[in-house]
């Protein structure tokens, strides 16, 4: 019994178009629009260098629609899973290598501090955090110590409530991302992915004391 | 997704139009088998009238018997014995058997690596090859049905299964002359046999646990059902925990009860025979229970006769403790699967000992959520092997099964450390890099060690594979750069690639699973991570300092040697003093005192590195014209 799935439509305003050209017919597709599955041959091409937004089908943009980024990586899932072919058909290793890559780019997008940190590397092609540099801002780091204390010596009720505090907080910094243009203020937007990552740790380590308690 | 199904399919029908793979499940207690037909249905296999067949096996002189014939064979002669519970042997080794209580004599091989097991009178076998007899008996049974040669099989295995357990049961389908095509997790399995075949319309969306308590595993899964995709979210579960203890319990039960009739023995002691007859007694009162009150009845033995009386309660409160263990585990894993309670949509039960009441009571009580068990929790397992192997072969397309890998894979580090590199609960396929580099100078080779589990330390991890990139550059320690690749595909099998970056020497190894973990190793290591998390960071904190430490008294006793003209003869003494200081710190292992007495190098001999530096510049800038030097700088 052979259930055709509905072709997805794709929210395309904002998407930059991806074009290659099949490597078996030579015609030329568009891999945002579709994927790297041929239209034309039936061919899937193997991977070419393309950011992690656009393989996902999504605009290089930090506001991501969790909905959509669900929906496009289980479609694409559907075409680029190893499962879908047999060990020797020809495109096995080019599904191996997809399927690999939209699990990256999956687990990287879902997550607001890999997808802020991957938006930044995008934009200037070097890891937000270089090597060696150092995470800590001395006013935040007291900041931290201090929560850190008051997180560890409080019970469950009050847990809740800083909880819900840091939740607020966290999503007011995401908020903030908005109004920064990454092209122009580099360093304010790295200052509030640190903010960002402080915010993220305290609120695992609040969940961690609730999860005990 | 209409459109794969016109361009692979062809291709698929070619190469496999000869070959039919049938689905098993391979339970402790029983196991079953299921085949797919022309048009993608799912049908249980029928062996002498059952779809279950008993997992015991009992070897003659001259044959072998597996199911019901086993179990009657083994009652016609003392000599013969129904060897059960196979399962729960895939993949120990000997010291791990032998604290089991088990009702056989075993012994290890010439090796001392691998167990044996005595079937007959001296005559031995591996589990492997006893698991194998079944797989046998199984696909015979297929084949005379369905009258065609099988040599593909899709077998389910506990997700929590580790890599021996895996590699032992791919085994014995190797010995059964069975391509293993999947090994697919049961409460995964399980969920296939739910979802895939009734939600044309989407309406079973959501996220499901499964809770699925065997005869000797218990599993618990948490999946999602998006648009017929299954997607497991997080596993785990305990590889020794199932019916069969439940069993042990009544039997314990009963024997405190009478112990006069017992001559005050515990049931270890017992004669073989009476163990095995007091189980099935057992297994019957318990099954009696889930739909009575009262058990009233007298257990025979030859001569001997015990009366047994056992209600419902009775039975609750031993069989509590199990249960309770069994949620705690589960609120785990949903715990690691990040989904809150009020998303789940249900759960869904699986598994022989999920009949017991009390069961689907508690957890309606703990997560106020309706069990549901609309396909016969025995069979459903199977069936969801079935749906996967006619879906591998490319009869039916109408789904994707997307798992995760259960245990954190990464590399040592140097001090001890473990850098995790793909983390427990990652989907599959994946790969992962991660850039390394020397820690000495002029280092040319460098020792990659692949390790599994949740520790922070080598030493409480799993060794998985070793190996060496040689040929690196000389180079000053930290420049190297050394690109360690990690690669799972969707089988879960590994693969490890180290490329340095200038000269693009590549090194690389598949990490089959013959390394793996033991079955009890791995629950204990889960469970000692959970316990360990705060002593494992500390510890690694210790390592770190220690090796920083290192390299800096390492640095400052090479710029002694070769910058002596740099430095006055008291500024020296007073440096080396303290990298006296630091050493005796690193081999006390005092983490707060090292990294206060590295501070303290660091400090004084800041002078000393400035003039180092100035000295460099110089001979860097002799010379030169201004626009090298911008370059230079």
């Amino acid at each position: 019994m052979k259930i055709p799935m509905k072709k997805e439509s794709v929210v395309v305003e904002n998407l930059l178009p991806f074009s290659i050209v099949c490597e078996k017919c030579s015609k030329q597709i568009d891999v945002v629009i579709d994927s790297f599955l041929c239209i034309h041959c039936g061919c899937l091409n193997p991977m070419n260098s393309i950011d992690y937004f656009s393989y996902l089908k999504l605009p290089v943009s930090i506001n991501i629609n969790l909905e959509n980024l669900e929906n496009n990586y289980l479609q694409l899932m559907t075409i680029y899973h190893p499962d879908k072919y047999s060990k020797n058909n020809e495109y096995y290793n080019n599904a191996i290598q997809h399927s690999s890559f939209l699990n990256s780019a999956y687990n990287t997008l879902k997550d607001s501090l890999l997808m802020l940190g991957y938006y930044y590397f995008v934009h200037y092609n070097k890891h937000l955090l270089e090597e060696g540099k150092m995470l800590y801002n001395n006013v935040l780091n007291m900041e931290f110590l201090e929560y850190y204390e008051m997180i560890d010596e409080s019970d469950n009720t009050t847990l809740l409530k800083i909880l819900e505090d840091f939740q607020k907080k966290h999503q007011d910094v995401l908020n903030s991302f908005n109004a920064i243009d990454i092209k122009t203020n580099a360093e304010l937007f790295e200052e509030n992915y640190i903010n960002l990552k402080y915010i993220v740790r305290l609120i695992e380590f609040c969940q961690n004391k609730i999860g005990k308690l | 997704m209409s459109l794969l199904q016109i361009n692979d399919s062809a291709v698929k029908i070619k190469d496999e139009q000869q070959e039919y793979a049938i689905g098993i499940d391979l339970g402790t207690s029983n196991s079953a088998v299921s085949y797919y037909t022309n048009n993608g249905d799912i049908c249980l296999l029928e062996i002498n009238g059952s779809t279950l067949v008993p997992s015991v096996v009992c070897f003659t002189e001259n044959a072998v018997f597996v199911g019901h014939e086993a179990i009657t064979k083994a009652k016609e002669n003392s000599k013969y014995i129904a060897i059960r519970s196979i399962k729960r042997l895939m993949g120990k080794t000997f010291n791990e058997a032998s604290n089991l209580g088990l009702p056989f004599n075993i012994k290890m091989n010439e090796n001392k690596d691998n167990l044996l097991i005595e079937v007959y009178p001296q005559v031995y076998k591996t589990p492997e090859e006893i698991s194998a007899e079944i797989l046998k008996y199984l696909k015979s049974n297929a084949e005379n049905y369905l009258k065609i040669s099988i040599k593909k099989a899709v077998i389910t295995v506990p997700a929590y299964f580790d890599e021996v357990a895996r590699v032992a049961t791919k085994n014995s389908a190797t010995l059964s002359n069975l391509e293993v095509l999947r090994l697919v997790n049961e409460p995964t399995s399980a969920a296939l046999a739910y979802g895939l075949d009734t939600d044309n319309d989407n309406t079973l969306q959501g996220v499901y646990i499964v809770y699925d308590f065997g005869g000797g595993t218990f599993d618990v899964s948490i999946l999602k059902l998006v648009k017929g995709v299954f997607k497991v979210l997080a596993t785990g579960g305990d590889n020794s925990l199932g019916g069969d203890d439940i069993d042990m319990l009544i039997v314990q039960h009963i024997i405190e009860n009478n112990s006069s009739a017992f001559n005050f023995q515990s049931i270890q002691d017992l004669p073989y025979h009476t163990q095995e007859k007091l189980l099935i007694y057992a297994k019957h009162i318990k099954e009696f229970l889930s739909n009575h009150d009262t058990f009233n009845g007298v257990w025979e033995d030859g001569p001997l006769k015990v009366p047994c009386t056992i209600t419902t309660s009775t039975m609750q409160s031993f069989i509590k403790p199990i249960i309770d263990k069994t949620l705690a585990i589960t609120s785990n894993v949903l715990k690691d699967s990040k989904i809150l309670l009020a998303d789940i949509k249900g759960i869904i039960l699986v598994g022989g000992s999920t009949r017991i009441p009390l069961i689907a009571e508690e957890i309606y009580k703990l997560f106020k959520l309706q069990g549901f068990s609309s396909i016969n929790p025995d069979e459903v397992v199977a069936l969801g092997a079935g749906h996967q192997s006619a879906h591998l072969m490319g009869v039916v397309d109408n789904g994707l099964l997307l798992d995760v890998i259960p245990l954190s894979l990464g590399i040592e580090l140097h001090g001890g450390a473990v850098e995790k590199i793909i983390y427990r609960n990652s989907l599959i396929p994946i790969a992962k890099a991660q850039d390394f580099t020397t820690y000495k100078d002029n280092q040319t080779a460098i020792l990659i060690h692949v390790v599994q589990g949740e520790r922070e330390l080598v030493e409480h991890s799993r060794s998985l594979a070793k190996f060496s990139l040689k040929g690196i550059p000389p180079l000053p320690a930290g420049m190297a750069k050394v690109r360690v690749m990690f690669t799972v595909d969707a089988d879960g099998l590994l693969t490890v690639t180290a490329e340095e970056q200038h000269t693009k020497i590549k090194q690389s190894i598949e990490v089959k699973p013959t390394w793996g973990l033991s079955v009890l190793n791995m629950r204990e290591m889960l469970e000692e991570s959970f316990d360990n998390a705060k002593l494992d960071v500390e510890a690694r904190l210790l390592s770190q300092a220690i090796v920083e430490a290192e390299a800096m008294v390492s640095i400052t006793e090479k710029a002694f040697i070769e910058h002596i003209e740099l430095i006055e003869l008291d500024e020296k003494h007073l440096i080396s003093s303290i990298i006296l200081e630091v050493k005796q710190n690193i081999l006390n292992k005092n983490r707060h005192l090292i990294d206060s007495s590295i501070k303290k190098l660091d400090e004084k001999s800041r002078e000393f590195a400035e003039k180092i530096m100035n000295k460099k510049i110089d001979k860097l800038l002799k010379g030169k014209h201004i626009k090298d030097v911008n370059n230079i700088l």
